[in-house]
């Protein structure tokens, strides 16, 4: 038997079923790609197990042939997070999709990889609770997103949606199952990562190389009964940044987000075009939730202060009326419509990525200012510098992003978005902002900038961890 | 005759406009409440993304055109012959999807079905035995083409004039004569004026083109349109999504073989009827739920879109202008006094398939009966439900096969035995 039959025997031993496992360079060719530019890369199988047990027995045969695994839950990454660098076994944790406890009491549930948006809404809902959810699709899941320092609905009141992070069950790569956070000491108390050391931060924002998470617990706060959504415009970023970082001092706002002209036009229009004069260049909505009316009314009158202040002062704010449909898509989340990237990609053609980032607000205005003059100066093809800003928790920082669309079947096309966007990422990290879920374009731009310290520490846990380098090579470009 | 059919490379500029987001694999609907229910049956069963949705589809697609994948290797062949062929071709994903590409969903997995059966690998051993059955006798089931009515003896002598012709089609005539009994029995009581085409009536071609073939179809139509044309039916009604589905667009949409007669499903011939007065039914009391032919349902839909750019930009989906056959066979179920309807959680372009579409019942028939058996405990799951309507025999044989194999106290009927039953004579 050749090594090939070989392993795909094994992993159809661990799973119980060849139904559960692939070589076929057909069922590969599925998860050679997803809605960037990356080049296609196919795994050489993909397994499909359903217990933690099973995901040991697949790291440990792993490591006995070195060979490549790649966690994946849903594939609809920005980044390529899960195209395969090195080929290998690419692991689709789709048949662990069980909520397994909603705690009521203690505001937490504890989910499976597989769980979607959609699967854990419903089920949230139901109970009047909810979730940071995305503007991701509503078939994503949870479990990556919130590992992978996804943002959400809620991130400017409670913050990422990895804050939300109460412990976790996770394969190391060399096959031993742990706990993180307090179920790491009674296994059924989900209720915190804290007081112990945060161990749990070696399995976040690591991009899968680290280990398979397969269990997490995550705080869910409940729906409060009154909602307002507050809209702005300002004429430029300086005056819309300046409200923000005002406004966001008072932690009233679930959400607080604004977005360039063309950002806001559906969907973002491919290529260029000018913005209409006399159009705002930046609008915004937040988010205003409360449990009383009277709190309600007092976060809304702060707002309108917040406004009429900075207009004494020249500031060009203003508050606006914007028809009540287009509010819901600030808080009727999931979305099929958002998460589709119907409103981004759809006259684009079906690709898009994005210098997406943690940056100081203060230094929005100057990277989105270079951002423009790339995508609208420099690009042989002149792009929408179709921009989001969104302040998270803490409100010194939030998120800078340039949502790209791109045609998928017209090559040169493509490779201008691609290079716009690398350029892009180039001059925020010179900056100060940080990619998040990086791709590995970003990640090396990352470390040719990082402190060596850091980067050793990285390969010293890494080392450690995954001492015969099997998750997801490639990913932080250091190892 | 030249026909319409465009190929993959064709298909190529809206499936490569497919985001790979994955809205496609659940159906979702924010409310509130939110909720979410599993639409895709052959994901359900394979699970593999190979496998889920239109998402799945557009990369085989793009495989299939790009060489990405070697389909001169008889293993690659068989693969991708299981990932295109095993779909039930249901549009559980196209409702979900929100993309440009989300008109051509259905048209474009059925050509990717031709390109491989031209290339050798299609369609499937089980889909050659029953295309030969066709040509050979004009039903796929293997029977003879002159017993086609042997149910009709017991009803009444062959009729083959009239202002209405019943185009019974090959499952009631063959499989599920109990509702070609009922359809001939209702328009009966109604006091139709109605015929049959005899020796006449072949296979609407749907199992043939669902399973991406392409002048073996054609050659039934022209034989079904000349004949219907010839006749000078006013008319013509039919008891099966299937051929309905054909009849009412695929004959003109592929061929531009336009029918005189007005083409009814039963359900639209029974509310026609219901509106002007003339259906009178009794009480039939039963709790009862509600089963979407897609063939009837989604696959009715119309798609406005904006080809030339006028409207948004070129090839943009603008919208459904015209619903499928939703409302229609709800009214008339609602119409019979002592009906309890429950309607069942996936519903209308929602609905999860019966699972048998695609050519699925007769190529993977494992998927088909585990469908089946989802969507039979879904009704299960509505309380005191005795009951699940559907107006297709297709569906009715696989949600009855999955209702027996279950054991499940939850009868599969046909709307037009209710009818049948309600109607006084």
């Amino acid at each position: 038997m050749d090594k090939k039959e070989r392993i795909y025997k094994t992993l159809s031993q661990i799973v119980g079923d060849e139904k559960w496992v692939s070589n076929s360079p057909v069922d590969c060719w599925a998860y050679s790609y997803d809605m960037t530019y990356k080049r296609p890369q196919m795994p050489n199988y993909v397994v499909l197990p359903k217990t933690p047990e099973e995901i040991q027995s697949i790291l440990r045969l792993a490591n006995a042939e070195k060979m490549p695994v790649v966690p994946f839950t849903a594939g609809t990454n920005i980044g390529g997070l899960c195209v395969p660098e090195q080929g290998g076994i690419l692991m689709d944790l789709k048949r662990m999709d069980e909520i397994i406890e909603i705690n009521e009491e203690v505001r937490f549930a504890v989910i499976e990889p597989g769980v979607s948006q959609a699967q854990f809404a419903q089920e949230l809902f139901k109970r009047g609770y909810r979730f940071g959810w995305p503007v991701g699709p509503p078939s994503a899941s949870v479990l990556a997103c919130a590992i992978h320092h996804g943002i959400g609905g809620m991130s400017g009141r409670y913050g990422l949606n990895s804050n939300h992070i109460t412990g976790m069950e996770v394969v190391r790569p060399t096959g031993e199952i742990l706990m993180c956070g307090s179920p790491a000491i009674r296994r059924d108390s989900w209720q915190s990562c804290m007081p112990l050391p945060r161990f749990d931060g070696l399995f976040t924002g690591t991009l899968g190389t680290t280990g398979v998470v397969t269990k997490l617990g995550v705080f869910i706060p409940p729906v409060p009964d009154y909602v307002h959504i507050g809209t702005f415009a300002a004429e430029n970023l300086t005056d819309m940044e300046m409200f923000m970082r005002t406004f966001s001092k008072y932690e009233y706002a679930d959400d607080l987000t604004a977005i360039s002209w063309w950002l806001s036009q559906v969907p973002i229009p491919y290529p260029y075009v000018e913005k209409p004069k006399g159009a705002p260049e930046w609008t915004g909505y937040c988010t205003l939730y409360a449990f009383t009316e009277k709190e309600l009314e007092n976060k809304v009158d702060v707002f309108n202060k917040v406004i009429k202040d900075l207009g004494k002062k020249g500031n060009t704010i203003k508050a606006t009326d914007v028809p009540e449909e287009s509010k819901k898509g600030r808080t009727q989340l999931p979305s099929q419509i958002v998460g589709s990237t119907k409103n981004y990609c759809k006259m684009g053609g079906g690709g898009i990525a994005w210098p997406g980032t943690f940056t100081p607000s203060n230094r929005w205005v100057a990277v989105y200012n270079l951002w423009k003059e790339i995508y609208t100066k420099k690009a042989k093809i002149a792009l929408s510098p179709s921009t989001r800003v969104t302040m998270y928790r803490g409100c010194h920082y939030g998120m800078l992003r340039l949502m790209t669309p791109f045609p998928r079947d017209r090559p040169e096309e493509e490779a201008n978005a691609a290079w716009c966007i690398r350029e892009a990422a180039k001059v925020l990290i010179d900056a100060g902002g940080i990619p998040y879920k990086p791709p590995t374009d970003f990640a090396r731009e990352i470390n040719k900038r990082a402190d060596p310290g850091w980067i050793d520490l990285i390969c010293d846990i890494k080392d450690m961890l995954d001492p015969n380098g099997i998750m997801n090579p490639g990913k932080w470009g250091v190892r | 005759m030249a026909d319409n059919f465009k190929d993959l490379k064709w298909y190529s500029q809206f499936f490569r406009k497919c985001s790979k987001c994955g809205t496609c694999k659940s159906a979702y609907s924010y409310g509130p409440p939110p909720t979410n229910a599993s639409i895709c049956p052959q994901g359900d069963y394979f699970k593999l993304d190979s496998y889920y949705g239109s998402r799945a589809k557009s990369f085989l697609g793009q495989a299939i055109l790009e060489n990405r994948v070697d389909l001169t290797d008889p293993a690659v062949q068989e693969d991708m012959q299981k990932a295109v062929f095993s779909c039930t071709v249901c549009g559980g994903c196209q409702t979900q999807c929100q993309l440009d590409y989300k008109p051509w969903i259905i048209d474009y997995i059925e050509e990717m079905r031709h390109n491989l059966v031209n290339r050798g690998i299609g369609p499937t051993k089980a889909e050659k035995i029953y295309q030969d059955k066709v040509i050979k006798d004009h039903n796929p089931y293997g029977e003879t083409h002159s017993s086609r009515f042997n149910w009709l003896k017991d009803v009444r002598d062959l009729k083959t004039d009239g202002n209405t012709v019943y185009f019974a089609g090959c499952t009631a005539s063959y499989r599920r004569t109990e509702i070609a009994k009922s359809t001939a029995s209702v328009l009966t009581k109604l006091g139709e004026d109605w015929g049959v085409m005899g020796e006449n009536e072949y296979c609407c071609g749907s199992p043939l083109l669902r399973a991406g073939l392409r002048e073996e179809p054609q050659k039934l139509a022209e034989h079904n349109v000349d004949y219907l044309n010839d006749h000078g039916f006013k008319t013509i009604v039919t008891a099966c999504a299937g051929c309905y589905k054909v009849l009412a667009k695929e004959y003109e949409k592929w061929w531009g073989l336009k029918l005189k007669a007005k083409v009814l499903h039963t359900a639209e011939y029974l509310e026609e009827k219901m509106k002007k007065g003339e259906l009178k039914l009794s009480n039939v009391p039963a709790t009862v739920t509600y089963h979407d032919p897609c063939h009837m349902g989604r696959h009715m839909n119309h798609y406005e879109v904006d080809m030339d750019g006028k409207k948004q930009w070129k090839g943009s989906y603008i919208q459904i202008d015209k619903p499928g056959l939703y409302e229609t066979p709800r009214n008339v179920l609602k119409a019979i006094p002592g009906i309890q309807f429950k309607e069942m959680y996936r519903n209308r372009d929602n609905s999860y398939c019966c699972g048998a579409g695609g050519g699925i019942k007769a190529s993977y028939p494992d998927v088909a009966l585990e469908t089946a058996k989802t969507r039979i405990k879904e009704a299960e799951g509505l309380d005191s439900v005795q009951k699940m309507v559907t107006p297709c025999p297709f569906c009715v044989t696989n949600l009855g096969d999955a209702s027996r194999a279950l054991g499940s106290k939850v009868e599969v009927v046909d709307l037009i035995q209710l009818v049948d039953q309600a109607l006084k004579k």
